[in-house]
């Protein structure tokens, strides 16, 4: 079964990964596609991201020591543009606020 | 003449000169162009490999953050039913870390393989959105080219390509140069992460409280994408969606985010002069159509 189940995933992922990559191809889209097709990636990575800060624990949503070490991952990228430097602090401010609150 | 032929430097200097086998006493002769030429690739070569190890390494930092993600999954798959080698190599087929435990959960609570490739196809429907994305950078690459770029299209890989490619623009070749370079290294971390998960399985807790460092990861490469105003806009549409959509399946939320963000995109077009309009043509990644023409 799992055999069936990971081939089936990855051939079904793969097909979205191309699909139109492959289907636009050298053809020059439309002005009002192709920013259709730029805004849709923000809008669900923003929309998973929001829902998983929403349903952290069995439905509850974030705590204010995550959502602080979101907000100083935020931060610190976008002053530094270093993402290494935004998830470590992100981490730091979330390990901080466990350990104030005990 | 048998016994100088048992000497090899005699035999081939007596070969060379009878014109039975090519002189290869000489150096072959080249042409100052083909000279050039052999040079310029040997330049162009170094200058991909180099802009390839630079998107290998602008990803190493957002991978390292996955490998926590990458472990966490393996763990899962070894307390899985089937087998374990086939959970694994959904690490670089699938290559979608929350689908990937999402199925894997599906099928160690005994739910049904269409129940779990169901799951799968939802919460992977974004790839779709970034396959589109990347096809106005990508959009002019042949077909296999295409096919590769596919196969190492993520949430890490489209948002980074979209911030390197909109602020410092490698060209054609780099930006495929830059892609593959990227998916390389975080496909090889991924996999490899995911199968010290698998081998050390059940000595692992199900859940390593490590998952928030991909998070962070990811609120980070949105961050970064943020100066652009278009996917500002739509970032903060896709949040309004998710706030406002309490009660809407999580599976359905992707497809809802993303017509909310085509039908602000679409009904909002920019606002620009026609000289704009020019420079931005000039600038845009897709190539001239006369370089189409040559290109096919």
């Amino acid at each position: 079964m799992m055999w069936i189940l990971v081939l089936a995933s990855a051939a079904i992922a793969y097909s979205m990964r191309i699909s139109l990559l492959l289907f636009a191809g050298r053809r020059r889209l439309a002005p009002a596609v192709d920013r259709a097709l730029a805004a849709v990636g923000p809008a669900v990575i923003a929309a998973m991201l929001t829902a998983n800060l929403m349903t952290v624990d069995d439905g509850q949503p974030a705590g204010p020591g995550q959502l602080l070490g979101v907000v100083a991952a935020i931060g610190v990228v976008a002053k530094t543009r270093n993402l290494l430097a935004g998830s470590a602090s992100g981490a730091a401010v979330l390990a901080l606020a466990a350990w104030v609150g005990g | 003449m048998t016994a100088e032929l048992t000497n090899p430097i005699v035999a081939r200097d007596v070969l060379a000169e009878s014109g039975a086998c090519p002189d290869v006493r000489k150096p072959a002769m080249r042409t100052s162009t083909e000279l050039d030429r052999l040079v310029g690739e040997r330049s162009a070569r170094s200058a991909n490999l180099a802009i390839a190890r630079r998107g290998g390494r602008d990803i190493s930092g957002i991978a390292v953050g996955y490998i926590p993600m990458a472990m966490t999954i393996g763990a899962a798959i070894s307390r899985a039913p089937g087998s374990a080698i086939a959970g694994w190599l959904g690490a670089p087929l699938i290559a979608a870390g929350t689908a990937h435990l999402t199925i894997t959960d599906i099928v160690s609570t005994g739910g049904s393989l269409g129940a779990a490739v169901l799951a799968g196809f939802f919460i992977n429907a974004r790839l779709i959105a970034y396959s589109a994305g990347l096809a106005t950078w990508f959009g002019g690459e042949s077909r296999p080219m295409r096919l590769v770029i596919g196969f190492f299209t993520i949430d890490a890989t489209y948002l980074l390509a979209n911030q390197r490619f909109r602020s410092d623009d490698p060209g054609t070749e780099g930006r495929r140069w830059y892609f593959v370079g990227m998916g390389v290294v975080l496909w090889s971390i991924w996999t490899v992460a995911m199968g010290v998960g698998v081998v050390l399985g059940r000595g692992l807790p199900g859940d390593l409280g490590l998952e928030w460092v991909a998070t962070f990861m990811l609120v980070g490469l949105v961050a970064l994408n943020l100066g652009d105003r278009r996917h500002l806009v739509s970032a903060a549409i896709g949040t309004i969606v998710a706030l406002a959509a309490g009660g809407i399946p999580g599976v359905l939320l992707p497809a809802i985010a993303g017509a909310a963000a085509i039908a602000v995109a679409v009904a909002t077009p920019p606002k620009a002069s026609p000289a704009a309009v020019d420079e931005a043509r000039v600038g845009s990644p897709l190539p001239a159509p006369d370089q189409e023409a040559a290109d096919q």
